[in-house]
């Protein structure tokens, strides 16, 4: 029956969640899912209801915390549940409701607390195509863009992020007592209660800040005292040179897009553009031709639409070839 | 993958339960073969395969397609009478119904997320919280509380299993009397 087919997929998305499938566990899984079309929809909606779920608890923590702060009981504690409460959820030292109690006590142990101190702190990762969105012991919100990594590191005196890879985008909830401080490469971000964006990529970090105000110094502190970096301000660090300029809104929100899964161009280079797309796809991109390369490219994309953006390109005048895992976009006319 | 889950996560789950309704409703009436589940997992998979972003009404886009999907049951079984299942009647469903936007309050939200975590035993309990609040890797959660990986993520697809039991019937509770009242006059 139908109930089995739900929990079968179920039991597949919580695999999936677990990491890549290896290749026997692969097999089996596509064998399931074409051998009937309610086994595909099923795994769809069991996908849907657990990456839901990421969203439920940042809005549950974000609900929690705004009760707290209003000297309240937080709103989604207060109506009695049908669902059996073992007695131990009750945390009444807490001054949260009943199970909200609970989960803030988890959620603070997690980030915060001794056991994760003690040698290795969480490294949180996403994976190519993949966004995530995590919310921090201290209520912080962190979105994770495809392909990076961040290690977190959360004292009684300061909150450490180092982002390792790729990109990071962060709405720091207010904490004057504990700063949190980002570092990428050489580079340092130090805010108190901001919203920003850090990329990574090669020897290079760019930053972003959309909210309030962040002060940067790079490691070893010879690039002089930190600079203060605005909202509305971008920066580029390479070599230990920090380079700021005002960011006009379209341009921030064009950085930001990411967040919303797209991709928007307003003139960069198709080779920019495409190796854009290649952050998100498991593909690699590659353009032939000079003239193409740098032909600029409008628009808004989705980002795991490559094939989308390879058939936008073949209007602008390239042949598109898939081979060796990779997609070729190939000159055609002259420039 | 991650962009169809999230969009099927925005646009669909919020009515599952409300087509699901509707079609344990035409079940009673014409005594079809089929079931509702079937209909709706069909109705997941068709809706996923397709490109979803063109779709504009995706609450009155999962309606029809579960309503093409009775027919072609129906047509299956050789079941002659096919009532119910016009246009018009499906609209008007379709207009009784909530507010596609505000089908799922954030508030009911946070309650179904509060129901999950209470209703879980308390090791289930702890790899989901670590998991979905603190957003631990399975692998991190097992080293953390001692357990193997795969009982990590046995204790996680369980935890799905019951939020996907709620999605069948959680605005069913929702929903005001007066929308199933027309919710039922639409079917008469």
């Amino acid at each position: 029956m139908s109930g089995r087919i739900a929990s079968t997929a179920a039991e597949w998305a919580a695999r999936l969640d677990a990491g890549p499938l290896d290749a026997d566990a692969s097999a089996r899984l596509d064998a399931w899912v074409r051998a009937d079309p309610r086994h595909q929809g099923a795994l769809y909606r069991a996908q849907a209801a657990w990456l839901d779920l990421d969203r439920l608890a940042s809005e549950h923590v974000a609900a929690e915390r705004a009760a707290l702060a209003a000297g309240r009981e937080p709103e989604a504690a207060a109506p009695p549940v049908a669902a059996p409460t073992p007695p131990r959820a009750r945390r009444a030292r807490l001054p949260a409701g009943r199970l909200a109690a609970g989960l803030t006590a988890a959620a603070v142990l997690a980030g915060g607390g001794a056991w994760f101190l003690a040698d290795r702190p969480p490294t949180y990762e996403s994976q190519v195509g993949e966004m995530r969105r995590l919310v921090l012991a201290d209520g912080s919100v962190l979105t994770l863009n495809t392909d990076s990594a961040v290690v977190v590191r959360m004292a009684k005196d300061r909150r450490r992020i180092a982002l390792k890879r790729g990109e990071a985008s962060f709405e720091v909830a207010h904490d004057a007592s504990r700063p949190f401080l980002v570092t990428a490469g050489d580079l340092t971000v130090r805010a108190v209660g901001t919203a920003f964006d850090v990329r990574l990529r090669g020897g290079r970090v760019d930053v972003a800040v959309t909210e309030g105000v962040v002060e940067l110094s790079n490691a070893g502190g010879r690039a002089g005292p930190p600079r203060r970096l605005a909202h509305g301000a971008a920066a580029e660090a390479r070599d230990g040179v920090v380079a700021v300029s005002p960011m006009p809104r379209q341009v921030a929100e064009q950085r930001l897009a990411w967040r919303d899964g797209l991709l928007i161009f307003q003139g960069e280079s198709l080779a920019a553009a495409a190796a854009e797309f290649q952050r998100y796809d498991g593909r690699k991109v590659v353009v032939v031709g000079d003239a193409l390369a740098k032909r600029p490219v409008f628009g808004v994309f989705r980002t795991n639409n490559l094939d989308g953006f390879a058939e936008a390109a073949a209007t602008l005048g390239a042949r598109v070839e898939h081979r060796d895992g990779a997609v070729h976009l190939v000159q055609t006319t002259a420039p | 993958m991650a962009e169809r889950a999230r969009w099927i996560a925005m646009h669909l789950l919020p009515h599952e339960a409300e087509v699901r309704r509707w079609v344990g409703g035409r079940r009673r009436r014409f005594g079809g073969g089929y079931d509702a589940d079937d209909i709706v997992q069909e109705a997941y998979a068709r809706i996923g395969n397709m490109d979803f972003a063109a779709i504009r009404n995706p609450r009155a886009y999962f309606f029809e397609t579960a309503r093409n999907l009775i027919f072609e049951h129906v047509k299956r079984e050789r079941v002659v009478m096919i009532d119910g299942l016009t246009d018009g009647d499906l609209r008007n469903v379709m207009d009784s119904g909530p507010d596609p936007e505000t089908a799922l309050s954030a508030r009911q939200d946070l309650r179904r997320f509060q129901d999950v975590v209470d209703s879980l035993p308390p090791q289930c309990r702890e790899a989901f919280v670590l998991r979905k609040l603190n957003g631990l890797s399975q692998r991190q959660i097992a080293a953390h509380m001692g357990l193997s990986e795969s009982t990590v993520e046995k204790h996680l697809a369980r935890a799905l299993k019951l939020v996907l039991e709620r999605y069948e019937t959680a605005d069913g509770r929702a929903a005001s009397p007066d929308a199933a009242a027309k919710l039922r006059a639409a079917g008469r």
